[in-house]
């Protein structure tokens, strides 16, 4: 699904990525710990096409293409999904439509005929429903007054529905609270499927409770620093980050 | 050579030949005189000085009826949805066209000027005469030369319940014309009414629409006033607002200034009874060339009168825009609630906005707000939207309409909202797009 080799990136002109190369597979949901300015909201950012960032070397393989010949809304067509730490308010744009355009964005892509409101209406209520997002948010605004954890399910909502490929998730576990985390993390763990990979970038062991991962990357200074399965997440609460950021580590796993 | 005649001489001869009263033809003298002395406005007046006029050519004469047919269709989109419908094609009032007397709504005294002038000639005198705040030479040549146009009394305690509209065709494709075009309307006490004023062109039209409105609003009455300016590219627009408003009058009015012509809107509303209200928004949208201006003027005279105005505009290409307002707060308006908000979006780096708000505040006993920001399109909320699969020029668009959206949800009539929200589709579509 997802192959990266020794990327090399920077935000602005600093460099944050330092080498990281990584593989996800379809059916694996591979968490990336890390302390603070590691580097894992640059990986997200990068993988989704955001501006402001800037890869200097490596490569990036999705389903067998290069990653960085696609523009942002060609790599979401292909199936590239990024859960926003800090959803976007649209003022003035309403849900339905945002999200039935971006669904007919891709159906085009695919060549597939596109849905009207009608159907898509259904669509968007049964999604609704499987995420637990109230039906009253889906027909607002986009993120439009939505408290920290309306937009967070928001996110996982539009991710059922546009149903990616790869869906990267970035810090969604960010301001939450134990109530709003557990109703996110339902929602994507009814995601996972075999044709589905998923990574989740998480500054906090806690989310891996909820939504458990195959395996756990920890990435130090812009490059992974150690791999290992899900108890890696476990022995990382306990020691915390700094005997990584010490002394290199051999990978294991 | 006609093009070497000044136009005001070419009006003068002409206006001997026009019907109406001996006041009336010394007003327009007048008029002339001052618009001869004057000349046109430049930009070395403060009114004008982020505004040139465009080349009119031979445009500023006399208007001229045309023998074309185009009015039809162009008004086609407004006559529709059981409204009763006024037409003017080229400054001229068109029976064919306008709704049957028959469906006028009862209470409410309905004639083209020109019939007015004919008939009851006295009736017209008070507000014809009369010269709101915003003069200037433009004002004197619509004064001078205005041939038509609609005068509308609603009756006391009238609610009139369908809306009338108000629809201006230019159709001169074959050389310039002007059509200097005047309307009053009288809303009468506790009396409401609906008005929608639309100022149209065939693609093609050549000439110069110089549209003045002035409105009287007796205490408790209400007006929603909803105002399309798309003139098309060859026919510049200046349009002229002047509204005074009676105690508890209730006032709204929303402009879509959507071009593609030089266009400059001046509203001017006088709050002169106790607890009068004004609610105001606009959008311009801009493209190419364009320029596109909203200039108001909100005169607080009287204790306790609240205005509102939310404007905004939109500017791609190198086109620009022009947003003054100004507050003015006089003594007497004890308790005054004065709140001014502009906003402009603009989709290119040669497309510029000015916008300025002036205040004049003659008491201490007042609340008014003003904000003004000038911005791009934000870059978060656009890849956004392109990292869900939208393609860049759907997203702006989608952000662009959004951003007008706001203007026209003022609009809460269904049917007009409808109406509103299709004319200006194609120039929000039309925006050219600058990464």
């Amino acid at each position: 699904m997802l192959r990266i080799t020794d990327l090399h990136a920077k935000a602005g002109d600093k460099p944050i990525l330092k080498g990281l190369s990584l593989s996800v597979n379809g059916g694996e949901v591979h968490a990336i710990m890390g302390p603070n300015g590691s580097g894992k909201s640059t990986l997200a950012h990068v993988l989704a096409g955001r501006p402001g960032y800037t890869v200097t070397g490596g490569e990036v393989l999705y389903k067998s293409s290069p990653l960085f010949d696609m523009a942002p809304e060609v790599r979401a067509r292909e199936g590239v999904f990024l859960a926003y730490q800090y959803p976007v308010e649209l003022p003035g744009v309403s849900n339905l439509y945002f999200l039935r355009s971006a669904l007919n964005a891709i159906r085009r892509h695919r060549g597939e005929s596109e849905m009207d409101a009608m159907d898509f209406l259904a669509i968007a209520k049964e999604k609704a429903r499987f995420v637990e997002l109230d039906e009253t948010l889906v027909k607002r605004n986009v993120n439009e007054g939505f408290s920290g954890g309306e937009k967070k399910r928001n996110e996982i909502f539009q991710m059922a529905v546009l149903e990616p490929s790869l869906a990267i998730l970035d810090e969604t576990d960010s301001g939450l609270d134990i109530d709003a985390l557990r109703i996110v993390a339902k929602g994507v763990n009814r995601l996972r499927s075999e044709d589905r990979a998923m990574i989740v970038v998480t500054h906090y062991q806690r989310l891996l409770e909820y939504i458990v991962p195959d395996f756990v990357h920890v990435l130090i200074d812009g490059k992974i620093a150690l791999s290992g399965g899900k108890d890696l997440a476990l022995e990382l609460e306990s020691k915390g980050y700094e005997w990584l950021e010490k002394e290199p580590v051999q990978a294991r796993g | 050579m006609t093009a070497s005649v000044p136009p005001f001489s070419e009006i003068a001869v002409a206006a001997k030949a026009w019907p109406g009263p001996a006041w009336l033809t010394g007003a327009r003298q007048a008029a002339l005189d001052r618009f001869a002395l004057a000349g046109l406005p430049t930009t070395r007046l403060e009114a004008w000085r982020t505004t040139p006029l465009p080349d009119f050519g031979t445009a500023l004469g006399p208007g001229a009826p045309s023998a074309g047919g185009q009015g039809a269709a162009v008004v086609a989109p407004f006559r529709s949805h059981g409204a009763v419908t006024l037409v003017f094609v080229d400054g001229f009032h068109s029976a064919e066209l306008s709704s049957p007397e028959s469906e006028w709504p009862k209470g409410v005294r309905l004639s083209p000027l020109s019939r007015l002038l004919a008939t009851a000639p006295e009736e017209a005198l008070a507000w014809l005469t009369v010269d709101a705040a915003f003069s200037g030479a433009l004002h004197d040549l619509n004064t001078a030369a205005f041939r038509d146009g609609a005068t509308i009394v609603v009756e006391d305690g009238v609610q009139v319940p369908v809306e009338l509209r108000v629809i201006l065709a230019a159709t001169h494709g074959d050389r310039p014309v002007a059509e200097h075009v005047r309307h009053h309307v009288q809303v009468g006490r506790g009396s409401s009414l609906r008005l929608t004023v639309a100022v149209l062109g065939a693609p093609d039209a050549l000439g110069f629409i110089n549209n003045r409105t002035t409105v009287a609003m007796a205490e408790s009455s209400r007006l929603d006033l909803v105002r399309v300016h798309e003139s098309p590219a060859g026919v510049p627009h200046f349009d002229a607002l002047a509204a005074t408003l009676g105690a508890k009058a209730e006032f709204t009015d929303t402009v879509l200034q959507t071009g593609p012509s030089w266009t400059r809107s001046e509203i001017e509303i006088a709050l002169v009874g106790e607890r009068a209200s004004a609610d105001l928004g606009g959008v311009f949208v801009a493209r190419g060339n364009q320029m596109s201006d909203i200039h108001t003027l909100l005169s607080h005279q009287a204790p306790g009168v609240i205005s509102r105005q939310n404007y905004r505009g939109l500017a791609a290409d190198d086109a620009r825009g022009v947003f003054h307002g100004q507050i003015r707060v006089e003594a007497l308006a004890r308790g005054a609630d004065a709140v001014q908000n502009n906003r402009n979006m603009l989709l290119s780096k040669r497309a510029q906005v000015h916008s300025t708000p002036a205040l004049e505040i003659q008491t201490d006993d007042v609340k008014c707000k003003h904000g003004s920001a000038t911005g791009q399109i934000d870059q978060a909320q656009l890849f956004y939207l392109r990292s869900r699969g939208i393609d860049p020029k759907d997203a702006t668009l989608m952000l662009t309409r959004a951003f007008a959206g706001e203007i026209l949800s003022r609009v809460t009539a269904a049917e007009t909202r409808e109406l509103v929200e299709a004319q200006i589709a194609p120039s929000l579509e039309a925006l050219g797009v600058a990464a």
